[in-house]
């Protein structure tokens, strides 16, 4: 079973503190400016800890990488903006997972525009055509397919417990839910893709 | 319980599958320029860090709006989109928001349609793609619209930390009526913004030097975008965009209006009669969009019911009573698209 060894070197971890220190200003003088270097500082600490981590969490959500690596994007501009007013660094990772869910979210919803514009131009006869994709495409194409028939909840924790690996606890301070919520949805997102896993078969190969 | 720890274990890796052949693209240079740019003083710069995978790319790489679409689209002139089917990802063409010319009660004003460009990773290319739209061989879908620029009016883009440059192809890109050229040049500045998803001037340059004269209008170093109230449309189309093809029973509309803008009224009409009308109500955008949109408030029409209709080429008119700033007094505003009922 080692489907998941490519990411599985990324996962959580607190490489926030990596280089970073608290990042509150003892110096009245120098708040302004010591807050900005330390924002910038973990800002781009978060970033090369977690970038690619956090893209393919919301590709997991809003099945598109262009918009996925523009969430997240907005997401660290966001923690950066709101670093002052963050009451402890240390949870920044924290934020900003919460940041990119909640963009994903909003992204999903106001879909409008530019997407919908997108998706209307879409025509059969572009699509790729059957014998394009190889097996391994079409698995995960078929997954994140899955994914997006879920309801939001269940997607929204389904990716965050076994994409990031986190706790009940996590995910439901992630989401603004009790600990029960979570456990339900997870449960019944859970037993919604069971079908996709029999498919697959115990190696997941789709022609298991 | 062993099952339930397999079906656990199975879960995640297939959530990990499901990702493993998403490599995202360093946006790291995106990230610091747009935080960078919030700090109007203090602050130390950036200290260079080594970033052990994927390191930061020399050239700046900068946010975007696009897009992934679906359905390679070189020449969207003879492209007809069609409403009903819905994308997935595997994109060849991104949706670029490129500002026009058309006429309101109070003269010419800038209009946005989307066009479908090349979808690339590159700014620089990106918003030459974009700026390459604005040009009289290809310009706008949307009869009611012109644009200003000559044929090959934009050769290059180079995007520094400060500004877009725009280098111009052609001296005929240099002169014009100056009232309008004020316009054109504006079509310039906020295509170029859109295209980047980020608020940059724009510097012109031609053979090598700044221009002086764009379009006929003197310009500075650098031009911003004119925020002016008298500038953009007060209300605009955004989807659906120009020849769609609709072949669902349910369709909408969206787009955006100036924030004067009252009483978004719509109208669906074949051969000059109207054959169904509706309010369109106030919709915030957010995310990508809005910086596609450049933030501007966005209205929508909820679900139309088209299942009645015989197929046929209809005119979609959305009308906004403009109640102060863009104008003296309160005017109408309307934007038109036609579109193709199957």
């Amino acid at each position: 079973m080692t489907a998941y060894a490519a990411t599985a070197g990324i996962a959580p971890h607190p490489a926030w503190e990596i280089g970073v220190t608290d990042a509150r200003p003892d110096a009245q003088s120098n708040a302004e400016s010591n807050a900005g270097s330390d924002a910038d500082a973990a800002v781009e600490a978060l970033y090369l800890a977690h970038w690619d981590q956090l893209v393919r969490l919301s590709v997991l959500l809003v099945h598109d990488k262009g918009m996925a690596e523009e969430i997240v994007q907005d997401a660290l501009v966001a923690v950066h903006q709101k670093w002052d007013r963050l009451t402890d660094h240390h949870k920044a990772l924290a934020y900003l997972r919460q940041a990119v869910v909640n963009r994903s979210r909003s992204a999903l919803r106001h879909r409008g525009v530019v997407s919908r514009y997108l998706a209307r131009q879409h025509t059969p006869e572009s699509a790729p055509g059957a014998d394009q994709p190889v097996l391994g495409d079409s698995r995960r194409q078929m997954v994140l397919d899955a994914l997006q028939e879920l309801p939001r909840r269940q997607r929204e924790v389904l990716a965050l417990r076994y994409y990031l690996d986190l706790s009940e606890a996590e995910i439901a301070e992630t989401l603004g839910i009790s600990r029960g919520a979570v456990k339900s949805h997870a449960s019944r997102g859970g037993a919604a893709l069971r079908p996709i896993l029999e498919r697959l078969g115990p190696d997941l190969r789709a022609d298991g | 319980m062993n099952d339930d720890m397999d079906h656990e274990d199975r879960l995640r890796a297939l959530f990990h599958d499901a990702v493993s052949d998403v490599e995202p693209r360093d946006r790291l240079a995106d990230v610091r320029r747009r935080t960078r740019a919030r700090r109007t003083s203090g602050g130390r710069h950036w200290a260079p860090l080594l970033v052990g995978a994927g390191a930061v790319a020399a050239t700046v790489v900068a946010a975007t709006f696009v897009f992934g679409g679906l359905g390679d689209d070189p020449e969207p002139d003879h492209d007809i989109p069609i409403a009903g089917t819905s994308s997935t990802d595997g994109p060849t063409t991104a949706a670029a928001g490129v500002y026009f010319v058309g006429e309101t009660p109070t003269g010419p004003r800038l209009f946005r349609e989307f066009q479908a460009v090349t979808r690339t990773a590159d700014p620089e290319q990106k918003v030459l793609y974009a700026l390459q739209r604005l040009t009289f061989d290809l310009g706008p879908r949307d009869p009611d619209y012109r644009t200003l620029w000559p044929s090959d009016s934009f050769s290059a883009v180079r995007l520094e930390d400060d500004r877009i440059v725009v280098e111009l192809g052609t001296d005929g890109a240099l002169t014009g009526d100056s009232g309008l050229g004020r316009l054109g040049v504006q079509q310039a500045v906020y295509t170029a913004e859109a295209a980047l998803g980020e608020r940059l001037p724009l510097a012109f340059e031609w053979n090598g030097e700044l221009a002086r004269e764009v379009l006929g209008l003197f310009v500075a170093a650098t031009v911003d975008r004119d925020s002016s109230f008298a500038l953009t449309a007060p209300v605009n189309i955004s989807d659906p965009s120009e020849g769609l093809r609709v072949d669902v029973d349910t369709w909408s509309a969206n787009g955006t209006m100036s924030t004067n803008v009252r009483r978004v009224a719509w109208t669906l009409s074949l051969d000059g009669d109207v054959v169904l009308r509706g309010r369109a109500e106030p919709a915030a955008i957010d995310g990508p969009d809005a910086r596609a949109t450049l933030g501007a408030p966005g209205w929508e029409t909820g679900e139309i019911d088209l299942s009645g209709l015989a197929p046929g080429d209809y005119v979609f008119e959305v009308t906004g009573l403009d109640v102060g700033q863009t104008s003296d007094a309160a005017r109408e505003f309307s934007d038109t698209r036609t579109i193709t009922v199957r």
